[in-house]
């Protein structure tokens, strides 16, 4: 195996001694972690406005956001926080079937632990059957699709069918919370039907350069580095990461790991502003590097 | 005629009793005339005050408890400022009554919201800060130093005072303090939503803030 020409070593074999940094885990992987969740000031507002609307059972909730500004994170935080409360049962859809509503309805059903039909009322009666049982049992049933920007105009007049089950003796319906690019606002503006439906809008913008502190710092301490211990990432250090990332939480991540690699690689003990401007020349095209 | 005297024992009681009644009697006496001769002259302070209100006392009676609460500069400064926006017939002394009714008013809205939930506060609202942005409030930074003082409450806000307080404490380890300060936030984001009459009196404004939020 051939060593990389940006590191000079074999990446497949490198085994990173995160210790040495005084953390237990690698702290910044670019993976949905919801133990890693930094929650800036935007993501609390999501978070408050979207769990209140779901557990007022207010039907639909919608937070939109750009790539890499946590809208999986903040799903898989959702659907664990709820998911494991016994008042809710929740299901959520990662990757949307192209168009089909019905495709839509049975990987909902799925995920639900339903059976699939092959006709859409049917499925539509299985949900039905499902809502009235666990309204009964006192259990509310929520929805979370990711990626919600490619759904089509079919697969929303299917999901407002689904808000529109109630069960019978006046609970609540399905609670739905959609998280996509910004262009899902574009095109629930096409579905006026579903759009009046919504009870709250959300957005998640790329972070301030203090959230952008406040995010290395909390993912340090979360992967076990003490805090007692002197800064790993200096004050000065800050700046450059987060105009090179424009604040967005994935590029943060993604630029940090690199920053400790070479760190590690290095013997060093500290980031600092003259690190980080010598690592982004050097490494310019490190997005590339693994 | 032999005339029979009471014991020795007897004597000295009844003596002892008639010395004590008059040793007792006589400074209450004494001062139940001093004061009728107050109440006769005229007291300078009592004609300085005479057209003036007292301070910090709403022109009706209430009967109000003393609550401490430690409030920064910037808080004192809004509640004069609120004050200004008040009704004619009510003052800034009015404003703890009032600011207790919205946080209790806008809580129970909350709790009602959730109650077949098995928690009063929503799973996202993760801290005090999280209600603010729930209520699309202004996040206050408490860089500044903050001074105790006392704000004179109705009983019943008292209780909601507490009651607020408890939920909140219980929920994000919110002292009192905090939950005032987010009582005066709300309150003026009701005054700035709400406008009221400038006839209102304070049962009015009660009602009013009842019927908004439950």
């Amino acid at each position: 195996m051939s060593a990389n020409p940006q590191f000079g070593f074999e990446i497949e074999h490198y085994k990173p001694e995160w210790d040495r940094l005084g953390v237990v885990v690698p702290p910044f992987t670019i993976e949905a972690d919801p133990r890693f969740m930094y929650l800036s000031t935007e993501t609390r507002r999501a978070l408050s406005k979207v769990s209140y609307m779901v557990e007022a059972g207010q039907g639909a909730s919608v937070i939109v956001g750009e790539i890499g500004t946590g809208k999986t994170t903040l799903a898989s935080w959702f659907h664990s926080r709820y998911h494991r409360r016994p008042d809710f049962v929740a299901a959520k859809i990662d990757e949307t079937p192209k168009k089909s509503g019905l495709l839509l309805l049975r990987r909902i059903a799925a995920e639900f632990g339903l059976r699939t039909r092959r006709a859409t009322e049917d499925q539509l009666n299985e949900f039905r059957a499902f809502l009235i049982e666990k309204t009964s049992e006192g259990i509310l049933p929520l929805i979370i699709i990711d990626e919600a920007h490619e759904l089509g105009p079919e697969q929303f007049v299917e999901l407002r069918r689904l808000l529109n089950f109630r069960d019978p003796r006046g609970g609540k319906a399905y609670q739905l919370v959609l998280l996509g690019r910004p262009e899902l606002d574009i095109n629930l503006r096409e579905v006026p039907d579903f759009n009046d439906r919504v009870a709250t809008r959300s957005s998640l913008d790329p972070l301030t350069p203090d959230d952008t502190r406040s995010l290395i710092e909390y993912r340090l301490l979360a992967a076990g580095r003490d805090g007692k211990q002197p800064m790993l990432f200096t004050e000065d250090a800050i700046m450059p990461i987060w105009r090179e990332t424009r604040g967005y939480p994935r590029s943060i991540c993604l630029l940090c790991l690199h920053l400790c690699l070479e760190l590690l690689i290095n013997n060093g003990d500290v980031i600092d502003g003259d690190f980080v401007a010598k690592f982004l020349e050097d490494h310019h095209d490190y997005r590339q590097a693994v | 005629m032999e005339t029979s005297w009471p014991s020795s024992s007897k004597t000295t009681t009844i003596i002892g009793r008639l010395s004590n009644c008059y040793c007792s009697a006589w400074p209450t006496l004494q001062s139940v005339m001093t004061t009728q001769q107050n109440k006769d002259r005229t007291s300078t302070l009592a004609e300085l005050l005479k057209d003036k209100p007292k301070r910090g006392r709403p022109p009706h009676p209430v009967s109000r408890q003393n609550v401490y609460v430690a409030l920064t500069p910037e808080e004192k400064k809004e509640m004069k400022r609120l004050a200004v926006s008040l009704p004619a017939n009510l003052s800034r002394a009015d404003l703890p009554d009032l600011a207790i009714a919205v946080i209790a008013a806008r809580l129970e809205a909350l709790r009602r919201a959730v109650a077949d939930r098995n928690r009063e506060i929503p799973e996202g609202v993760t801290d005090l800060e999280s209600l603010y942005l729930l209520w699309d409030l202004t996040i206050p930074k408490n860089q500044t130093e903050r001074k105790w003082t006392s704000i004179r409450v109705s009983p019943q806000e008292a209780i909601e005072l507490g009651r607020a307080h408890g939920t909140l404490n219980a929920a994000f380890g919110a002292n009192r303090s905090e939950t005032f300060s987010l009582a005066l936030i709300l309150l003026a984001q009701f005054l700035e939503d709400h406008p009221v009459p400038e006839t209102a009196t304070l049962g009015e404004i009660r009602k009013t803030i009842m019927s908004n939020y439950l």
